[in-house]
């Protein structure tokens, strides 16, 4: 289009003075019809290709701010006329007003509600994106252009305002209206309706898709700043009400399940009908109702963990166990509880003790077993026996409790370390509560050794064993537990009653294995004095048979003091005055073992013994074992004339027997009905200093051997020795702490009483628990004895003076 | 080398004080630059001049040592008697707590025995060279035992004064003595009750650790006198551990 003037001269054309005219109003009015078209739904007829070249036209022309704020503004309006015309009729005013209707009407009207609400979401989108198409050369479509201008993008910019005038519409708050009616859907299903997730999940995404700026930050979505904490204060509310009624409505089994099934509700729920971003938040809200503030409660219930301990309902401890796993790692409040029923359990077996159980059935007579002898002895077997029954009763008793929370610990508590270490420490308590403790492992040991794995096989006597060691491990006091097992193994060994040499080793080697070598040195140099006495005594005879033979069997048991219990080996010796035919095979034995071991020391001790005689009786031959002292009382009366009678006075003096023994088994000889080879006057049940003795000439048993028993060693202690043997404990410890604070010291050389006061329990911790007291004491006399000093400056630190 | 008259007097009125020869007047007046005053400070500060001086004085410190010596007394050592008169002559009670300050300072081997070397090198070493300045001296020793470091000096060698000879640990009536000797001000809130405590057990001696903590039990004592700090379980011999328990249990 070049005008040509008259003088001819060519002009460059001034470029775009017609064309750039571009009249804003103009083409805007072309635009904005269009855009109207496009919220019409008529874009089909549009020619994008138009319309963009018409808002390029405006961009070129550096109208772009103008453009980009009428589209707004025309954005703007229509949101407005869609909130009344399509949103606000459906607005479900019961529900918003809080007015009760029927489910029904709830679910369908708050469908439609959401349903229109999605649609015009969804609209509102597809026209965004279309507008954004049309504005595509638009700078602001460009983010480094907007973030320049700090200005959002045209789709941005459209979210926003559907936040603004659409949800948060200040006339018809229909945001508000949409938590509302959520909520209410959820409260809904929550109560047992059903409803339909679709909707719900749109809206919620919607709510997930908008943002509080057009920054779009992540954590300022629409959702979880406008729906979110409301949807967490009415469940909170919800499930605090819920905690009441289940409190009252349901047993702890029923509560724990209902609780299960709100977790996995809410799960689902967060999954298919609201967002997966609160799922952490939900799950919170009903661990802390449900769980966290009511457990305890629900445990108290009668029918709370207590009973479910009590019959095994392992399904119920089990989800007990998760749930509480759920909100506290350490799970305490099922530790204490449990372990207060264990102990409490406990505590009634040992105090069940208390109650004597009903007298053993009789047991058959055979040849092995003892006849009676002696109306003490009886009393006092059967004291012991009763003994060894309680002991049996209760070691079982706590094994069907240990057996029975194991169950429960491996198949409901998932063999949770923490309740492995609460358990055992319950075990520990009540166990070391009862002061029999020990003497009763002891005595379930020894009864099952003697009698108990008779006719069993190896594996179940290996059973038996183990269970011993189970309850063993429990023990604080094992030197008491020491104490006793010698003396009833040295018991079993001298009176030759151990059923299984094998077994005797096991049970050792076990212990062994649970306290070391040292524990059970003197148990094994048992063991080694048996044999070489065994030994011994065969050389012994063999000896004797190549020289002048003796006129009796002799064999020996020669002990080794300090590995015997005292009462075996003690020093106070019982002499007496032996008859002359066994005074000459203990002298040889005597000469035979000292030539064999110089400079050792025999002690003889005729209480242990016994003896196998033969006696006559009106042509009769009976074998008798008796005790050595019944043997030399018996032999007495070789040197009297038939018929005529010793005092005891007499027999005191020809025997030399110390009263007490004296008295006991006279008792055996002459007060005991089926035993008596000898008859007392006067005849009572007592043995006075007065009584006189002579041989019963009628005496007859039926049977050819048997045994004369003198219940000497199942006695029951008396107060003294009660006193003697705790203080023989006491110095016994004191000597072994002493013992580990100077190992300890010269180890270490310098050490923190502290340190040192944890070392010294630490290594005793084996044997038995030191108290603090005893502990200092040591530390006291170590000092002044000076193998230990105070550092200089340091009153709390020690060191060893080599 | 040769002095006017007045640095020759100086050399001279010097000499006389110090009992010094010329030669460690003239070095010691010269560096205090001819001040006889000056000089003669210096010369009893320092080493040197003690040394020098006492070789002189101590012969005045000897002789008081044997004026109580008994005859019939081992060479060298003064017993009971003496002590006492000294003790007197000195102005000190044979029953206040200064005697142990002072048989500290002379390190005396029991109580009421001195020996001759000690009991000189003692006295030099506070600069009481004769029985006027011990007289002087008294009261700072006496305030000596209101002070904890020289106290507690004191009070673990009384320890050692007081132990019978052959035996390790003090036998209880003479511990009980010595304790209200010196603790009857430092532990008044207690020492009533400790004592009785003591005599009421059947332990008849005190050993050496329980005499030495004590000095620590009654420092914590009199900033604790409810003893709430004091720990059972802790580093104390167990014969305070009962006093705390016996004393808690009375609460």
């Amino acid at each position: 289009m070049a005008s040509r003037g008259p003088r001819g001269k060519i002009r460059p054309p001034r470029r775009g003075l017609v064309t750039d005219q571009v009249d804003f109003d103009e083409v805007w009015a072309v635009l904005a019809q269009s855009l109207g078209e496009i919220h019409h739904k008529n874009a089909s007829a549009l020619s994008f290709e138009a319309l963009y070249r018409n808002a390029y036209k405006l961009v070129l022309k550096k109208y772009g701010d103008r453009l980009y704020n009428q589209v707004g503004q025309l954005v703007t309006e229509h949101l407005q006329y869609v909130a009344v015309r399509d949103v606000k009729p459906l607005v479900p005013s019961a529900v918003v007003t809080g007015t009760v209707g029927s489910a029904i009407e709830k679910r369908n009207g708050g469908s439609k509600f959401l349903e229109q609400l999605k649609a015009v979401w969804e609209d509102h989108q597809l026209c965004m994106s279309m507008i954004t198409d049309v504005l595509m050369y638009m700078p602001h479509q460009n983010r480094v252009y907007c973030t320049d201008h700090k200005l959002p993008t045209t789709y941005a910019t459209g979210m926003g305002l559907f936040r603004e005038h659409i949800l948060r519409n200040s006339q018809y708050k229909i945001g508000t209206a949409l938590n509302k009616v959520i909520l209410d859907q959820i409260q809904m299903e929550r109560e047992g309706d059903i409803i339909s997730h679709g909707p719900i999940k749109s809206c919620v995404h919607m709510l997930e898709s908008l943002y509080e700026t057009e920054e779009e930050n992540d954590n300022e979505k629409v959702y979880l700043t406008s729906f979110e904490n409301e949807f967490i204060d009415t469940s909170t509310e919800f499930y605090r009400a819920e905690a009441q009624k289940l409190l009252q409505e349901c047993d702890a089994a029923t509560y724990l399940r209902r609780v299960d099934k709100r977790l996995r509700e809410e799960r689902d729920r967060c999954a298919d009908t609201i967002s997966s971003l609160t799922a952490p938040r939900i799950q919170a809200v009903v661990e802390k109702e449900l769980i966290t503030n009511t457990i305890k409660e629900v445990m108290s219930m009668d029918s709370g963990i207590r009973s479910m301990l009590d019959h095994e309902k392992i399904v119920d401890l089990s989800l007990l166990y998760r749930l509480i796993s759920r909100v506290d790692k350490h799970k305490n409040v099922l530790k204490d509880m449990a372990c207060d029923r264990l102990i409490e359990l406990g505590r009634n077996i040992n105090s069940s003790l208390k109650t004597p159980p009903a007298p053993p059935p009789p047991q058959p007579q055979d040849i092995s077993n003892p006849s009676t002898s002696g109306a003490a002895a009886v009393k006092e077997e059967k004291a012991a026996s009763s003994a060894t029954l309680m002991a049996i009763k209760w070691v079982n008793d706590v094994l069907a409790l240990k057996d029975k929370y194991d169950r429960i610990w491996e198949q409901a508590w998932e063999k949770d370390k923490g309740i492995e270490t609460a358990i055992t420490r319950a075990f520990t308590k009540f166990i070391n509560d009862l002061q029999e403790g020990p003497e009763y492992i002891s005595l379930f040991i020894d009864h099952n050794l003697q009698r108990g794995i008779k006719g069993r096989t190896e594996s179940e006597v290996d059973d038996v064993l183990d269970k011993a060691v189970i309850l063993f491990k429990y023990l604080t006091d094992k030197d008491l537990f020491e104490r006793h097992y010698k003396n009833h193994l040295s018991k079993r060994l001298l009176h030759n009653k151990s059923l299984s040499h094998d077994a005797e080793k096991q049970m050792i080697s076990k212990l062994k294995v649970e306290v070391g070598v040292a524990f059970t040195s003197k148990l094994e140099g048992m063991f080694k004095d048996m044999h070489l006495s065994e030994e011994m005594t065969s050389e012994f005879r063999r000896k004797q048979q190549e020289g002048e033979a003796l006129k009796i069997d002799l064999s020996v048991n020669v002990l080794t003091s300090t590995f015997w219990p005292a009462k075996a080996v003690g020093i106070d010796s019982k002499p007496c005055s032996y008859p002359p035919i066994v005074e000459e095979a203990r002298e040889a034995f005597t000469a035979y073992y000292l030539q064999r071991h110089s400079g050792r020391k025999l002690i003889w001790k005729p209480n242990m013994g016994t003896a196998d005689i033969k006696v006559a009786f009106k042509g009769r031959k009976h074998e008798i074992n008796v005790s050595t002292f019944a043997m030399v009382i018996l032999l007495a009366f070789n040197n009297v004339a038939p018929g005529e009678s010793l005092s005891f006075t007499d027999l005191k003096s020809i025997t030399m027997i110390p009263d007490e023994d004296l008295i006991r088994n006279l008792q055996s000889l002459a007060v005991a009905k089926s035993t008596r080879l000898l008859t007392k006057k006067p005849m009572s049940k007592d043995v006075k200093p007065t009584d006189v003795f002579s041989i019963n000439e009628s005496f007859s048993n039926p049977k050819i051997r048997f045994r004369i028993g003198v219940v000497a060693l199942n006695r029951v202690e008396n107060d003294k020795e009660k006193k003697e043997t705790s203080d023989s404990v006491a110095k016994d410890r004191d000597q072994q702490i002493e013992a580990a604070v100077v190992r300890i010291m010269k180890q270490r050389k310098t050490l923190s009483h502290q340190q040192l006061v944890i070392e010294v329990i630490e290594q005793l911790k084996h044997r038995f628990a030191p108290d603090m007291g005893s502990i200092k004491r040591r530390i006291d006399s170590l000092i002044d004895r000076e193998y230990l000093d105070r550092v200089e400056g340091s009153r709390e630190t020690y060191q060893y003076l080599a | 080398m040769s002095y006017n008259s007045q640095l020759r007097s100086a050399i001279l009125q010097f000499s006389r004080v110090t009992a010094s020869n010329e030669r460690t007047a003239i070095g010691y007046l010269k560096s205090s630059n001819w001040n006889v005053e000056a000089a003669a400070n210096l010369y009893f500060s320092s080493n040197n001049g003690s040394r020098s001086r006492a070789s002189s004085d101590k012969t005045e410190l000897e002789s008081l040592f044997e004026q109580f010596r008994d005859s019939s007394d081992q060479p060298n050592t003064m017993t009971t008697e003496g002590a006492i008169r000294f003790m007197e002559e000195i102005g000190v009670e044979l029953d206040e707590a200064t005697v142990l300050v002072i048989a500290e300072l002379l390190q005396a081997p029991v109580i009421g025995v001195f020996e001759k070397d000690k009991f000189v090198e003692g006295w030099s070493s506070i600069n009481a060279m004769n029985l006027e300045t011990i007289r002087s001296k008294i009261p700072i020793l006496r305030s000596n035992l209101d002070n904890d470091t020289d106290f507690k000096k004191v009070y673990k060698y009384t320890f050692n004064l007081a132990l019978p000879p052959g035996q390790r640990s003090l036998p209880l009536e003479i511990a009980i003595y010595y304790w209200c000797l010196l603790l009857k001000d430092r532990f008044k809130d207690h020492i009533d009750d400790w004592i009785s405590f003591l005599e009421n057990k059947d332990r008849n001696s005190i050993t050496r650790d329980t005499w030495n903590c004590m000095y620590e039990f009654v420092q914590l004592a009199k900033n604790d006198p409810g003893l709430a700090s004091y720990d059972v379980d802790g580093a104390w011999p167990s014969i305070l551990d009962d006093f705390v328990r016996h004393q808690r249990s009375k609460a």
